[in-house]
């Protein structure tokens, strides 16, 4: 899909050059967008759409761990835990969170059970619901609830390894 | 055990100890594990990361991300110096940039500093436009306002200079849960002021939500982040939205924050004004009552989807809130912004009308007993309701920037509920305010000292009738000691004659004649000075005349309006050089008008073509008056300066306002503020008449319900939805038809159905008045005879081929028409004032109604080819063009006063009228049916409930 990747790339900096300080990048609206343009959206069915947003995700995931890895984001060092905080600490320019180290951590979990990862990866870097999540992996949204917690539990472990 | 097989067995017993309260979860691993020590270890290990899980990653990505995607010497200035500023910590970002708190050296205070984004800023018009509005906000200066004090510009910084307010935000406080009725009102109350400060000058907030919202140590609330959204938005139109998503973590499952407050139109990212600031002001205050967003989903689609498709969760208010605020909530919280509440000065009315009832206490505390009446007088913290006002900063850059003279005023309730309030008139001085009310049963006049809480029957029934809805009734003499009354009185041949010269003493006396040598007043206004009088006979045309009370000369008529018009309310200006009155047709088209006191061309002010009434002078260029809306809803309090002349709606809160008096130094104001309901009823056509206990009320789906028609096998009416009068069809047995939805354009008078089913019907619009023609089922609505402007009530000939109308087109005179269905031009009937005609089932002649005189008006008849059909006789009072014909020969009326009437049925041949019904009052019936079978009457009635409030104005 590298038409897909360049379309969401070209969106995502976009957003970014309008409002480079601000947080008006909103994922949901970025790839609803992408999808629009990319796709004749009346015409495709809903599990098309679920598909497209499964690998939007996965794209909105490497576009930003790349991001982060190549300007030593990592290097302004954080423990992934204090993003737990206040909305303080949200809307700071500093959200702590080490998207390298997540990454590397959401790999790790797909080794041994990728069904979690990939619903962190759906929730957190595709915006998608619980819903929209249980579609994509033609699972209950019972279950995306139940990995989601487990696998946060499983994730927080692997990076407090990480940052000892 | 195979590896995977472990893992699922950690991952059940990890889920079914997060399914227990965190203290219980130990023991529970202890005796599920066993003695297996190695996966005890395994799942502590796990869970001792659960109370960090529930925030973990609950950063919405587009935070994370447009971090990740800025250059990392942008992130901080902390520690920097900026011009004067020293900037000392990170507060937060917002929505233009980051927020520091920052001291300022040269005046030694610390201040909030927002950094806007340098790349916002390179283009040099963007610049030069976030100047002018940043001097726009800053003259904001409102004690509920978290001010802006300028732009600081130094060392490639540019930062807006804000005032830094401490405290905790109502986001803090509401993720505590509900607050106490009174503590949200009083905080709604001073964000409602805020915003009506700021939409006053053109500045619209648009992320109004918790988290911007602050409340001080001493429960000072401040609403921040003021209009930056609105510059940023100027900037770029293609960012108005969605505005900047920020997270709200507190709460577990709404992930959404400022999503949550966003209105439909900006969630659909359509333009918006102030009203979208209204309904995130009702989002906010229904969170401060129930504890929970009025709109939440798990995602931010989600939220969105629920703000454009569904209503809040109304129940979860407690159950002690106030109707008022309920309703206001309701009325900020419509999807569509055109049926929003329109000005969020309304809503802080409102709640300060509910905390002035708060503040009353326990009723029975309030009450006294006076002379046998009660009065509930809410006026027991007015310390408590004084709103604080906007510094007035020189801002009037055009009309747009006026001042509402409402601005500031504390509301007093001067009367309970409790039955109706009319006609409020106040002494010169201030002192005395006098109305009618029926709380005793029959309409009377009222006297109290205002401050006093003493309230006095002054008439105590020996006055027959008190109320015209078209007139100022009552008034006070210019040195108070006289109250002045309307009414109408029988003359010896037992016609009605209208009087106005009656007085009562203020303080308690004998009604008595009063000018005599001056006859037949039905209104007057005494000059400034007192030596002069304008006043006016019931007599057609209203002519005006002034009469010198000094020299004692006969009365000097200066102005007599032509046929069919109508000259009220007739006010001297403060100078003595003008009389300025209500000219045009009663009710529903007139305009303030004045003329010189000497006589001459009398000139027209106003252009409402609506219905306007009960003008009064705050000073010697300001008239207070009322008047209805485009679609004939309201009246509504207006302000025009009368030099400039251009009218401006004082927003009072979202009751329609039917009566407006001033003292003399402007200061206090008295008005009656009204609230009515309308139901349907039936009651069987007997030999005998027919008492009130033969009367049903039918069981309806809308909240108001007029103009019944019955046809067989249903009934339409007009309905009231949402505040806007549409078509309901009620079919027997079966679901209730919307036929015509109000907002398309308000139905105001009843319908008419054709012998086919097809339903006409009058639609009022942009000020016109059309007739439209709908199918049975509501369907093919189309305009019939597009050029007339058209008035009343239609009526369909028998055969269904015509339809006959009054409009109202050349002369502003209505005069009837019969309208061919088959497009056809107009065919006129009738050449003189004519309306609400009804067709003959014959279909030879149609009965209508003629012009007004005074309260009364002509009942005629036309032959269907405009021949002369002359009839006997018959005079009705006003609220009665309502006709129906049972046969050619008997035609079914509505005979009594005008609060109170009941049905008769007159004989056309033999003039013979029998009374049938004898109906309780309280209640006004305006219009009815008459069943196919002959056999019932189905009527409307509207009950009116209405207050007496007293406004202190504060200086202007």
């Amino acid at each position: 899909m590298p038409l897909v990747e360049a379309e969401l790339r070209r969106l995502a900096g976009a957003y970014m050059s309008r409002e480079r300080r601000g947080h008006t990048l909103q994922t949901t609206a970025l790839i609803n967008e992408a999808f629009l343009r990319l796709t004749d959206a009346r015409s495709i069915s809903w599990q098309d759409r679920a598909h497209f947003l499964g690998i939007a995700a996965r794209l909105m995931r490497r576009v930003l761990v790349d991001h982060a890895r190549s300007r030593g984001y990592r290097k302004r060092g954080g423990d992934a835990r204090r993003v737990t905080l206040d909305e303080e600490l949200i809307a700071s320019p500093d959200p702590a969170l080490d998207l390298v180290a997540l990454d590397r951590a959401l790999d790790a979990l797909a080794k041994t059970d990728p069904r979690k990862s990939k619903v962190i990866e759906l929730r957190f870097f595709g915006g998608l619901s619980v819903d929209e999540a249980a579609h994509v992996l033609r699972v209950s949204p019972d279950t995306v609830k139940r990995d989601w917690r487990l696998a946060k539990l499983w994730l927080l472990r692997e990076l407090e390894g990480e940052h000892p | 055990m195979t590896d995977a097989d472990r893992r699922r067995h950690i991952d059940d017993l990890c889920d079914a100890a997060l399914d227990r309260e965190p203290r219980e979860r130990a023991a529970f691993v202890t005796a599920a594990c066993g003695g297996d020590d190695a996966l005890r270890a395994e799942v502590e290990s796990l869970l001792g990361y659960a109370m960090s899980s529930e925030r973990f990653l609950s950063t919405p990505l587009e935070a994370v991300a447009a971090h990740v995607l800025t250059p990392e010497s942008e992130l901080s200035l902390v520690g920097r110096k900026v011009g004067s500023l020293e900037i000392l910590a990170l507060l937060g970002a917002g929505g233009m940039g980051d927020v520091y708190h920052a001291r300022d050296t040269t005046l030694g205070r610390d201040v909030a500093i927002k950094v806007v984004s340098s790349v916002f800023l390179a283009v040099p018009e963007r610049l030069a436009r976030f100047e002018r509005e940043a001097r726009v906000l800053a003259t904001l200066n409102h004690p509920h306002i978290g001010a802006i004090y300028g732009v600081e510009e130094a060392d490639g910084v540019r930062a807006l200079v804000l005032e830094l307010v401490e405290g905790a935000t109502l986001a803090e406080r509401v993720a505590k849960g509900p607050l106490p009725l009174h503590e949200a009102l009083e905080i709604a109350r001073q964000i409602a002021d805020a915003l009506e400060a700021a939409h006053e000058k053109g500045v619209i907030h648009r992320d109004v939500k918790p988290a911007n919202i602050k409340i001080t140590s001493d429960g000072t609330v401040k609403v921040l982040d003021f209009g930056l959204a609105k510059v940023r938005a100027l900037e770029d139109p293609t960012i108005e939205s969605p505005p900047n998503v920020a997270a709200d973590h507190s709460r577990e499952g709404f992930v959404a924050g400022t999503t949550s407050y966003m209105s439909p139109e900006q969630a659909r990212g359509k333009p918006v004004d102030k009203r979208t600031d209204i309904w995130s002001f009702g989002c906010v205050l229904y969170e401060m009552l129930t504890g929970r967003p009025a709109f939440a989903g798990e995602t931010a689609s989600d939220t969105i989807a629920a703000i454009i498709e569904r209503e809040p969760d109304w129940s979860r208010l407690p159950p002690q809130t106030n109707p008022g605020i309920n309703r206001l909530l309701q009325r900020c919280l419509d999807k569509d912004p055109k049926h929003r509440l329109r000005d969020v000065g309304d809503a802080r009315l409102e709640i300060e009308e509910a905390l002035s009832a708060l503040a009353g206490g326990p009723r029975a505390n309030t009450r006294q007993r006076t002379g046998g009446a009660r009065l509930i007088w809410l006026a027991a913290s007015a310390a408590a309701l004084l709103v604080a006002m906007a510094a007035a900063l020189e801002v009037s850059r055009s009309e747009y920037f006026w001042r509402s003279p409402l601005e500031g005023a504390t509301v007093t309730r001067l009367t309970d509920s409790v039955g109706a309030e009319h006609h409020a008139a106040i002494s010169r001085d201030g002192k005395f305010v006098v109305f009618l009310s029926d709380r005793d049963g029959p309409w009377d006049a009222w006297v109290s000292q205002v401050g006093t809480g003493d309230l006095h029957n002054l008439t105590n029934g020996t006055v027959a009738e008190l109320r015209n809805p078209a007139t100022r009734t009552l008034g006070f003499s210019p040195d108070g000691s006289l109250v002045t009354l309307w009414s109408r009185v029988s003359d010896s041949e037992g016609g009605g004659v209208v009087y106005a010269g009656w007085a009562v003493p203020t303080l308690g006396g004998a009604p008595r004649p009063f000018l005599i040598g001056i006859q037949d007043i039905s209104e007057l206004d005494w000059s400034a000075d007192g030596t002069r009088l304008v006043h006016h006979p019931p007599a057609p045309g209203d002519p005006l005349f002034v009469t010198d009370l000094e020299e004692k000369s006969a009365p000097r008529q200066i102005h007599v309006a032509r046929q069919g018009f109508h000259n009220h309310f007739p006010l001297w200006s403060r100078d003595g050089a003008f009389i300025y009155f209500i000219h045009g047709l009663p009710l529903e088209k007139s305009d303030i008008w004045r003329i010189g006191a000497a006589g001459g061309e009398p000139e027209r002010l106003t252009y409402h073509d609506a219905r306007v009434s009960f003008p009064t002078w705050l000073d010697e260029r300001t008239l207070l008056y009322l008047t209805t809306d485009d679609e004939g809803y309201g009246p509504w309090i207006h302000v025009m300066d009368v030099a400039r002349r251009t009218p401006h709606r004082v927003f009072a809160g979202v009751d329609p306002y039917t009566s407006l008096a001033a003292s003399e130094d402007g200061r206090q104001l008295v008005a009656t503020v009204s609230r009515t309901t309308s139901s349907l009823w039936r009651a069987p056509i007997a030999d005998h008449v027919v008492e009130e206990s033969g009367t049903t009320p039918l069981a309806l789906p809308t909240a108001g319900a007029l103009s019944p028609r019955v046809q067989r096998g249903y009934i339409a009416y007009r309905g009231r939805k949402a505040g806007r009068d549409g078509l309901w069809k009620l079919p027997d047995g079966a679901a209730p038809i919307e036929l015509w939805n109000g907002a398309n354009g308000r139905v105001v008078a009843g319908p008419a159905i054709s012998s086919a089913g097809r339903v006409a019907f009058v639609v009022r619009k942009g000020g016109r008045q059309r007739v439209f023609v709908i199918d049975a089922d509501g369907a093919a609505p189309r305009v019939v005879a597009e050029q007339l402007d058209v008035r009343g009530t239609p009526s369909w000939s028998p055969d269904g081929q015509w339809l006959a109308v009054a409009a109202a087109n050349d002369d502003g005179i209505p005069k009837l028409y019969k309208v061919p269905l088959n497009e056809g031009p107009p065919v006129q009937l009738v050449k003189e004032y004519s309306t609400d005609p009804v067709w003959a089932p014959s279909g030879a002649f149609l009965i209508y109604s003629g012009p007004d005189v005074g309260t009364t008006f002509p009942v005629k008849g036309v032959r269907s080819d405009g021949g002369p059909f002359p009839l006997r006789n018959l005079i009705l009072t006003r609220g009665a063009r309502r006709m129906a014909l049972l046969g050619d020969d008997t035609l079914i009326v509505m005979k009594g006063n005008i609060s109170r009437k009941d049905f008769w049925s007159i004989d056309l041949r033999s003039g013979h009228e029998r009374q049938m019904t004898n109906l309780s009052q309280g209640s006004t019936i305006g219009d009815f049916d008459i069943s196919p079978d002959g056999r019932e009457i189905f009527f409307d009635r509207t009950r009116e409930e209405s207050d007496i409030v007293l406004f202190h104005l504060r200086e202007r």
